[in-house]
């Protein structure tokens, strides 16, 4: 007779196995996360403490998620050269940028995201949720999901509804633009593409490549160094500002010397993504998307789903172009696009349900909209 | 040849001690560990409970408890072979036949419980500045009534114990998330009344010392006898009832079949 699991009856016997599975190779991962949430259990009424340790946890857990959209390629297109070299050049670059910021805007490390009236007030105090949501990053980070990190860490601090929404509202276009962009750019382009892209790449592409996912990545961070800073106060004084770099330049370290998080599969196992001339392309790209969206508006806006419309549109694009090869077919490539959208999803409804419970105010906008109260 | 086949028995045996030490040296240090988070973790919600500043509902104090534990044995060390309470040790110990369990797991709760009373002290000093016997509501002056509600909590936690980690055999995550939830219901029946030590005996008993709450209430042999004796008796009279049962039935403890039998026998 064999033996009657719960688990296997609620979630299927092969999900069940792969979850027992998952648990078993991420132990160690997996109670370390345990600690941490009995870490923000303890910390969270004390504001001080509380403020750093979100910190800390959400600068981990956004660059690590988000590093796919951002030094993903330049990780995978370099994997010959020394750790450290990368590090020492993003880290560098991270500093620079924030630095710039904290001089220009008084204080302010996020370039402005945080001046909309939803999320301009420092937390005076934090919900046990608030600092736990980057835990919850890390995990669905750690499961191999692309989530919204603006999502997940941002919505929990909204003042209201309509913070959520129009964060929302922005990300979904984004991704809608940057689908398109990048089917227009594979699909019309893809003859000359191709041409780039064969034979073996002149030592001036590794320069260009170098400097364009530098600017790169200093965009990311003019829109999504918000993600990290809305634990802290709006205004960073100098020592703030030394633990707050300091912080993400050794966390980053950290990035590099592990190669990319396990996230990094995603970019991985699509086409050409190693190749420094393909990295370059999707990373000017990227860029571009991200520059016009910087200059259009001041609200927070989630680059994963710009960068996973950007990926999708690529692979479709080069499913259908002559000029490209993906090795796979159209079923199997909007599968993967299907599966991309699919976890930023679950992501989205789990941040959305984060900062229901943590916000009274956004549940009585519901409770009113639902005609419940 | 044979000398080269004893010098490798040898050095077989010189690695399963090393590795045996190892295992034990882990096991004390997993144990401490988690005394320290159970303790600290335990008075840290009741002491938030009981704060005006917090707004806690018992219920959720009592799933906190449960969930102290669960942590408690999951954070420290993978083999969930970690006690935390002096009594669930005890009956292991018999169950297993292994007294050294005694040697190397009580002395870390021991210590454990007193690190993280200290600790609690500090933050408690620096933050809620709260009594933690101020949770208590129901005080009862007879102290064999004491020693009774004592020693019936003892019963409970090593009865629920060895149907999870024994007859269940749940002896990974999803027994120590039972275990969690068994110490939740225990605490929500108890968590009120004075004097009920038999969920974290070594912290209360800290608590006791380092703030002299209590322990002076009562005459040095009544105190005896709650703490210790009642709680000690429960726990081997479970234990040799349910060896006794079992042996009746034909079953051993040791390794027991998961079959219908058992089952019928234990109401499953």
């Amino acid at each position: 007779m064999s033996k009657l699991n719960l688990g296997s009856v609620i979630l299927g016997e092969r999900r069940y196995q792969s979850l027992v599975l998952f648990g078993l190779q991420e132990r160690t991962f997996l109670r370390l996360l345990a600690l941490f949430l009995v870490l923000s259990a303890v910390l969270y009424p004390y504001p001080r403490l509380a403020m750093w340790l979100g910190f800390m946890l959400a600068g981990y857990s956004a660059i690590a998620n988000d590093s796919i959209q951002t030094i993903g390629t330049f990780i995978s297109s370099n994997s010959e050269q020394k750790w450290w070299k990368l590090w020492l050049y993003i880290g560098g670059i991270f500093v620079v940028t924030v630095f710039y910021s904290w001089i220009v805007y008084d204080g302010d490390v996020t370039y402005q995201r945080l001046s909309s009236p939803e999320f301009s007030e420092s937390p005076t105090s934090f919900h046990f949720l608030q600092i736990a949501a980057p835990i919850v990053l890390l995990l669905l980070t750690r499961l191999k999901m692309p989530v919204s990190t603006t999502f997940m860490l941002i919505s929990c601090f909204s003042a209201s509804s309509s913070g959520i929404f129009s964060v929302t509202q922005k990300s979904l276009f984004g991704y809608g633009v940057a689908f398109v962009v990048a089917m227009v750019v594979w699909y019309a382009l893809s003859g000359i593409i191709k041409r780039i892209t064969s034979g073996t790449p002149h030592p001036a592409w590794r320069i260009s490549q170098w400097l364009i996912s530098g600017w790169l990545w200093s965009m990311w961070i003019t829109h999504d160094a918000a993600n990290i800073a809305i634990f802290l106060n709006r205004k960073l004084t100098t020592i703030d500002f030394v633990i707050f770099a300091s912080f993400i330049f050794f966390g980053l370290g950290l990035l590099f010397y592990l190669r990319g998080d396990k996230i990094q599969k995603i970019i991985t196992e699509k086409s050409d993504t190693e190749d420094v001339r393909s990295a370059s392309i999707i990373d000017i790209v990227y860029l571009f998307v991200l520059f016009v969206f910087k200059e259009w508006s001041n609200i927070p806006m989630s680059t994963t789903w710009v960068f996973l419309g950007l990926i999708g549109g690529r692979e479709l694009a080069m499913q259908f172009s002559k000029n490209s090869e993906t090795n796979r077919s159209v079923t199997q490539t909007l599968k993967m696009i299907g599966r991309d959208i699919l976890f930023a999803t679950i992501g989205l409804l789990v941040s959305v349900s984060i900062a229901i419970a943590v916000n009274p105010s956004i549940q009585k906008e519901l409770a009113v909209y639902f005609g419940w109260e | 040849m044979e000398e080269s086949s004893s010098s490798s028995v040898g050095r077989f045996a010189v690695l399963k001690g090393k590795i045996k030490t190892r295992t034990i040296v882990l096991n004390i240090l997993a144990e401490f560990i988690a005394s320290i988070l159970f303790s600290i973790l335990y008075f840290i919600f009741i002491s938030r409970y009981i704060s005006p500043n917090f707004s806690i509902d018992f219920i959720t104090l009592s799933y906190g408890v449960g969930l102290a534990y669960f942590a408690a044995v999951y954070i420290p060390f993978h083999t969930f072979r970690i006690h935390v309470i002096p009594f669930i040790t005890i009956i292991s110990a018999l169950r297993k036949k292994q007294l050294k369990f005694f040697w190397y797991k009580i002395p870390a709760q021991i210590f454990g419980g007193l690190i993280g009373v200290l600790l609690f002290n500090f933050i408690n000093q620096e933050t809620t500045q709260v009594n933690i016997y101020d949770l208590h509501k129901i005080h009862y002056a007879n102290p064999w009534m004491m020693a009774f509600v004592n020693f019936v909590t003892a019963g409970i936690l090593c009865y629920g114990f060895f149907i999870i980690r024994v007859f269940f055999r749940k002896r990974k995550v999803s027994g120590t998330i039972l275990m969690g939830l068994l110490i939740t219901v225990i605490f929500s029946l108890t968590g009120l009344m004075s004097n009920v030590s038999a969920l974290n005996p070594f912290g209360l008993m800290f608590y006791d010392i380092l703030t002299e709450k209590t322990l002076y209430l009562h005459p040095w042999y009544f105190s005896l006898l709650i703490h210790v004796v009642a709680p000690l008796f429960a726990t081997l009279l479970v234990y040799y009832r349910l060896k006794y049962s079992l042996s009746e039935n034909g079953e051993s403890d040791k390794v027991v079949p998961l079959n219908e039998k058992i089952m019928k026998n234990y109401d499953i």
